[in-house]
């Protein structure tokens, strides 16, 4: 009998023992069963190196990888006015001639107007919406600003960046230099429009777009609290925008106020709007309706839809880096304060992507994209006061903060923010207000230890 | 007659390890510090350096033919020009740091012309200085513009066929291809924005390399590549498509220089060899460690260079007349680049942990 029940007792001690150890990988909050380094799960890759943000998601068939690359080609492509044997089209307006260009090795470009690694734009609109809810277009300019054009055609405007410098100090002595930027417009080919209001955009980053883009609508909705009915001070809400293609009002995922629903809308209107390339999404000029419309000789196409799509499927199949140093007891200590002063709030650490049965990597996929897709009010420092369907003037979308400790390798010097204003990481932290005001305020108050710890964990990332 | 097979087998071994033996006494056992400083001072410094003095020549033999247009100064520009190519494809072996950052590779080095902007702003614009070339777009400016008046877009251009706008749009051309070289140069010396220091302090104070290991690796990143934009865009697009408006330098027709240059490029720095000047070398690092890896990766540059020299007529005819030698080049520079992507980087990582 007594054997007996020590028998039993070692069943149900080893029954208990494998229940504790045993990871419940559906649970998306238990961290301890998973290799914290695959920020895009199946869809991460390790690489240090400049091409960090470069690589294909793994498993691609022969014929994908093919697009794949065919993609990168036309993303690297430079683009030449119309009529040419090859790569014609661009403009007559445009911000810049090839999409690598603003996306320098898959990641940003320079916070600058009309240079080669220019990736500044300015969206501009007139108060009101249009027939779908969006930004009213500027008459003659539209709702962006094309400050580059061909030989003999006037760029819609000139665009000049300056900075004012402002002295920030920490409780315990140490400073940052905050870097505000003033856009000051020139020389417009017409008048601008009374009361327009401007918007500065630096190109993000083009990878894991397909792990944002398979995120399912019930989780990113998940995330919102419009009504901040939990009192951490953060409310979030999605975006609605009209999709041009499929006619439609769609959740917004991308653009730096959630202003476009998918990836195929988003690179089409980058080529139609930023390179003046039409497409079987975007079949009209930038500047159709303007004057400027009349050195447009073709009104054809200019890119081929298998050209436009090979670029959606490589800016849809481009991996996520993976992370570095997790075990460092440093970043360890970041990673536990990002989440206690509340960064985590919006910068949503982890997530599961939707079922996508042709890209096996992009499918349920459990990743790190440090974003919950909704859009939230920054406050007034960072406000472009310039409302984008729900988006208001203050609110810009969570930015995924994956890979942005490899900024340094993809492009030299890192930017951070909307605009690129920030030169450093806590720089960037300091220009959170509004819902982001209580971490910010937390960060300040950290003792310096803490605050490069933090700095350390995003670096990691 | 088993035992005498067995007697060879041994005495081959002995053979064998024999010559392993001479082969490893004469590899010196570098370290990784003198790798990365040496890499720095014997390839990326002195290369620059030449680029800069090839685009000073080219500069004066632009400036003498727009002075005095004569079929021997067109000749002189030419050459030029080709000279200071040879030096600027072999640095491409090496696209790391500012080169890429700051876009100094796109300001000089973009193609195909935009043959319809580029007459256009030689018909219309009023000024060709330095200056406007720098405003303009990147198929505008480099290389590859000066390549097309130099040589005329069917490569039939003679002193006199060259226009007085062509002649002032040229100075501006090689004035820029200047500035930008001369830029990337000071971008590494220590004296301007001293790069070279990340390389060589890499796992100690290197912002950019908290480690060597990531430092080494991206200097073999930078080998391979160069052999896949070679191997896979530069020679595989104009192949692919039969089209030789589509290479990268067709009025010249130097593409097969270009291609080879680059291959060389890449083949000093793991050498560190340029100018017969040697120092302590990736490759002596390799054998030292894996000398099979490194005969494996000695043995595939030679043979890409091979491949490219058996091409023996101009890359934009080879498209058309040579394909077989063409894609033989093709495949062994890829098998380079998979070579040095994947058992090079691995041996990196397993080699070099700080």
């Amino acid at each position: 009998m007594r054997k007996f029940s020590v028998i039993i007792g070692c069943v149900l001690a080893a029954t208990c023992c494998i229940m504790c150890r045993k990871a419940d990988p559906a649970t998306p909050g238990n961290d301890d069963a998973f290799d914290p380094r695959l920020s895009g799960g199946a869809a991460t890759f390790f690489d240090i190196s400049s091409g960090t943000f470069s690589a294909p998601i793994p498993g691609l068939s022969a014929h994908d990888q093919y697009v794949h690359t065919l993609g990168d080609e036309v993303f690297e492509q430079p683009f030449v006015a119309a009529p040419a044997p090859k790569f014609g089209g661009l403009g007559p307006a445009f911000n810049n001639t090839a999409c690598a260009n603003c996306h320098h090795n898959d990641g940003f470009g320079l916070p600058s107007f009309g240079a080669l690694g220019s990736s500044l734009l300015l969206r501009i609109s007139i108060p009101g919406t249009d027939e779908h809810g969006g930004p009213n277009a500027a008459p003659g300019f539209g709702g962006q600003l094309q400050n580059v054009a061909l030989l003999g055609v006037q760029p819609e405007v000139h665009v000049d960046l300056s900075y004012t410098d402002q002295l920030f100090t920490f409780p315990d002595g140490a400073t940052a230099t905050m870097h505000t930027p003033l856009y000051t417009l020139s020389a417009p080919y017409i008048p601008l429009p009374s009361g327009y209001m401007l918007s500065p955009r630096l190109g993000p980053p083009v990878f894991g777009l397909g792990l944002l883009e398979n995120i399912p609508e019930s989780t990113i909705l998940s995330f919102a609290d419009p009504l901040d009915k939990n009192g951490d001070g953060i409310k979030g809400h999605a975006n609605y925008v009209f999709n041009p293609y499929t006619q439609k009002k769609e959740l917004g995922r991308f653009g730096l106020k959630a202003n476009t629903s998918t990836l195929q809308v988003q690179v089409a209107t980058a080529f139609q709007q930023d390179m003046g390339l039409t497409s079987y999404v975007q079949p009209r000029k930038s500047v159709y309706g303007q004057l400027q419309m009349q050195s447009v000789t073709d009104t054809g196409k200019d890119l081929a839809d298998s050209m436009l799509n090979a670029v959606i499927f490589y800016v849809r199949s481009l991996s996520v880096p993976a992370r570095r140093n997790v075990s460092d007891p440093v970043v360890k200590r970041g990673e536990f304060l990002f989440k206690q002063v509340n960064c985590s709030g919006c910068h949503t650490p982890t997530m599961y992507t939707g079922v996508d049965v042709s890209l096996p990597a992009l499918s349920y996929q459990r990743i790190h994209p440090y974003t919950d897709l909704l859009v939230h009010d920054l406050g007034p420092g960072l406000a472009d006061n310039r409302p984008d369907y729900l988006a208001s003037g203050t609110e810009w979308r969570t930015a995924p903060l994956w890979g942005m400790g490899l900024f340094v390798k993809t492009n030299g010097t890192p930017y951070y923010l909307h605009d690129g204003r920030a030169r450093t990481i806590p720089e960037a932290i300091l220009w959170h207000g509004g819902e982001a005001q209580s971490a910010r305020d937390k960060f300040v108050a950290l003792p310096a230890a803490d605050r490069d710890a933090l700095v350390a964990f995003l670096r990691s990332l | 007659m088993k035992k005498t097979v067995l007697l060879f087998i041994g005495a081959g071994t002995l053979l064998a390890t024999a010559c392993h033996k001479t082969t490893t006494t004469t590899t010196a056992n570098v370290t990784e510090t003198e790798v990365l400083t040496d890499f720095v001072q014997k390839i990326a410094l002195p290369q620059y350096q030449d680029l800069q003095d090839k685009a000073t020549v080219l500069n004066n033999a632009v400036i003498a033919l727009n002075s005095n247009t004569t079929n021997a100064n067109l000749d002189a520009a030419r050459t030029a020009w080709r000279n200071v190519r040879t030096s600027w494809e072999q640095c491409e072996g090496f696209l790391i740091g500012p080169v890429e950052d700051d876009n100094y590779d796109p300001n000089m080095d973009t193609w195909p012309v935009d043959y319809l902007q580029l007459d256009s702003f030689i018909t219309n614009s009023t000024s060709f200085s330095a200056a406007t070339v720098q405003g303009l777009g990147q198929s505008l400016r480099g290389f590859h513009p000066l390549e097309f008046i130099l040589w005329g877009k069917s490569g039939l251009a003679t002193a006199d066929s060259i226009s007085a706008s062509q002649k002032q749009y040229m100075t501006g051309l090689s004035q820029d291809i200047l500035s930008t070289v001369t830029a990337l140069n000071s971008s590494w010396a220590a004296s301007g924005s001293n790069f070279q220091s990340q390389v060589i302090n890499a796992g100690g104070g290197s912002t950019l390399y908290t480690t060597r290991q990531e430092a080494l690796l991206a200097i073999a990143a930078g080998m391979a590549d160069i052999c896949d934009e070679v191997g896979n865009g530069k020679m595989y697009e104009p192949f692919a498509a039969y089209d030789s408006n589509k290479s990268e330098s067709p009025f010249s027709h130097n593409s097969m220089t270009d291609f080879t240059s680059n291959i060389r490029g890449a083949q000093n720095v793991y050498s560190c060899t340029y100018n017969s000047a040697t120092g302590a070398s990736l490759s002596s690092f390799v054998s030292s460690r894996n000398l099979s890896l490194d005969n494996k990766i000695k043995q595939q540059y030679a043979a890409a260079l091979t491949a490219l020299g058996n091409v023996s007529v101009n890359f934009e005819t080879a498209i058309y007349s040579q394909r077989t030698q063409l894609q033989n080049a093709m495949n062994a520079i890829k098998t380079l680049q998979a070579t040095l992507d994947g058992d090079l980087k691995a041996f990196i990582i397993s080699y070099v942990k700080d």
